[in-house]
């Protein structure tokens, strides 16, 4: 019995892999894999709960969403437990929330070495049409989501900040339109985790606490209209060190000011994907100060 | 010989001036690090500039976090500004801020000779 539940299993899993790579025959192979699916989901309903969980990793590989669901719902795919369950990650993480949603009420989860492989590989390939298919998935992944941020961070060793993001995807990626295409989801999905929003606001108020206005990187200004471009919360005042630099928060970051902000830049995408270059003119006021700063040594004009 | 990143935070009373409290903070790194140099610590430096007066210890903290950490190359800080304190022969960085109403906190930090 587990032996052709599990065969069946490899089967779908091998006829939607054909179907989704656009087999010729798509039509005819895709009525084959519901076929199997249907003998599948009888066996399963016939086969004893020792039985189920022990063809688990077998019908966590095989994209059938209705015989993931027969699957007893306790952690049977713990990480220690796959050594000898080789699994198609990339396969799992390119179906559907709803079925990946279902692996992870059974324990399932990409390590960041497997996320991040997958993005790099997603990265390198990011001027093909799969990169929409990708951020998709990555969008609407809100368990794993901060996984794949982490693994950004290990890949391109930055400190998840937005603009560096967007900097170390622009040299990863060819095309920068496909390469915002591809963080902005990302970057949104992670904001809606605690831990995304901690970081995020952890990057932001070291931004705050910029003493002068004119003191600030060549980086920082920029950085926190893509926070507010984001749609992080503004810190409390005393986060800012700067009476310009908190005006300057509280232009952005009020509901006006983003309102403003987004329609001045076409919002995060547009902005990520080199919007940034021809600033709207309450962050290019900032940029000025910046550009104005003289050195505390040098000499004064009058 | 190499360099140290060093940080050293006191308390002080609001009457005591910031030169007096370096002073005073560099003979007792003297003290207890020995006075034949390359200690790699605030016994090494001899001036200081004043960065900032900050509002608050947090501030103060992350402030001291973007002067010292720009491995990253995404500081808040403009690098000449961070310059200012990145020489282990130049002098320390210091960050003042209030504790409560009669006491100030110091952050010195930067790099010393080891």
């Amino acid at each position: 019995m587990t032996q052709i539940i599990t065969s069946l299993a490899q089967s779908h899993a091998d006829l939607i892999r054909a179907v989704e790579a656009g087999h010729p025959r798509a039509d005819s192979l895709y009525s084959s894999a519901r076929k199997i699916e249907a003998t599948l989901l009888d066996l399963l309903a016939d086969a004893s709960p020792a039985q189920r969980k022990e063809v688990a990793f077998a019908i966590l590989g095989a994209g059938s969403l209705k015989a993931i669901k027969t699957l007893p719902v306790e952690d049977i795919f713990k990480r220690p437990r796959w050594n000898h369950n080789p699994i198609n990650v990339a396969f799992l993480l390119s179906r559907s929330p709803a079925y990946r949603k279902e692996a992870e009420r059974r324990g399932f989860a990409p390590t960041p070495q497997e996320a991040g492989d997958l993005l790099h590989k997603a990265l390198s390939q990011a001027s093909t049409p799969d990169t929409t298919a990708l951020a998709k998935a990555c969008a609407g992944m809100p368990i794993n989501t901060w996984t794949l941020v982490e693994a950004m961070v290990r890949f391109f060793r930055t400190p998840t900040n937005p603009q560096e993001v967007r900097n170390e995807t622009r040299q990863s990626v060819a095309d920068p339109k496909a390469g915002a295409a591809l963080i902005t989801p990302i970057l949104k999905a992670a904001l809606r985790t605690d831990e995304g929003r901690k970081a995020f606001a952890g990057n932001l108020e070291t931004l705050c606490v910029i003493p002068s206005a004119g003191a600030a990187g060549p980086h920082a200004y920029l950085g926190m209209a893509t926070y507010a471009l984001l749609g992080l919360k503004r810190p409390a005042n005393d986060a800012f060190e700067d009476r310009e630099v908190l005006a300057f928060a509280q232009a952005i970051f009020s509901p006006e000011g983003r309102k403003a902000l987004i329609a001045a830049t076409g919002g995060l995408e547009a902005w990520l994907a080199g919007g940034w270059r021809t600033p709207p003119k309450v962050v290019a006021d900032m940029e000025a100060k910046r550009r104005a700063w003289r050195g505390h040594t040098a000499p004064r004009r009058w | 010989m190499g360099a140290q990143q060093f940080e050293h935070a006191i308390t002080i009373s609001k009457k005591t001036t910031t030169d007096a409290a370096f002073r005073q903070a560099v003979e007792d790194a003297k003290y207890a690090h020995g006075h034949e140099g390359y200690s790699g610590t605030l016994a090494e430096k001899g001036s200081y500039v004043l960065l900032h007066t900050a509002k608050s210890q947090a501030n103060a903290r992350r402030l001291m976090a973007a002067y010292q950490d720009h491995s990253n190359g995404f500081s808040p800080l403009r690098q000449e500004e961070i310059d200012r304190v990145d020489d282990k022969w130049g002098p320390a960085g210091v960050i003042r801020f209030p504790i409560d109403t009669t006491t100030d906190g110091l952050l010195i930090f930067g790099w010393a000779s080891s």
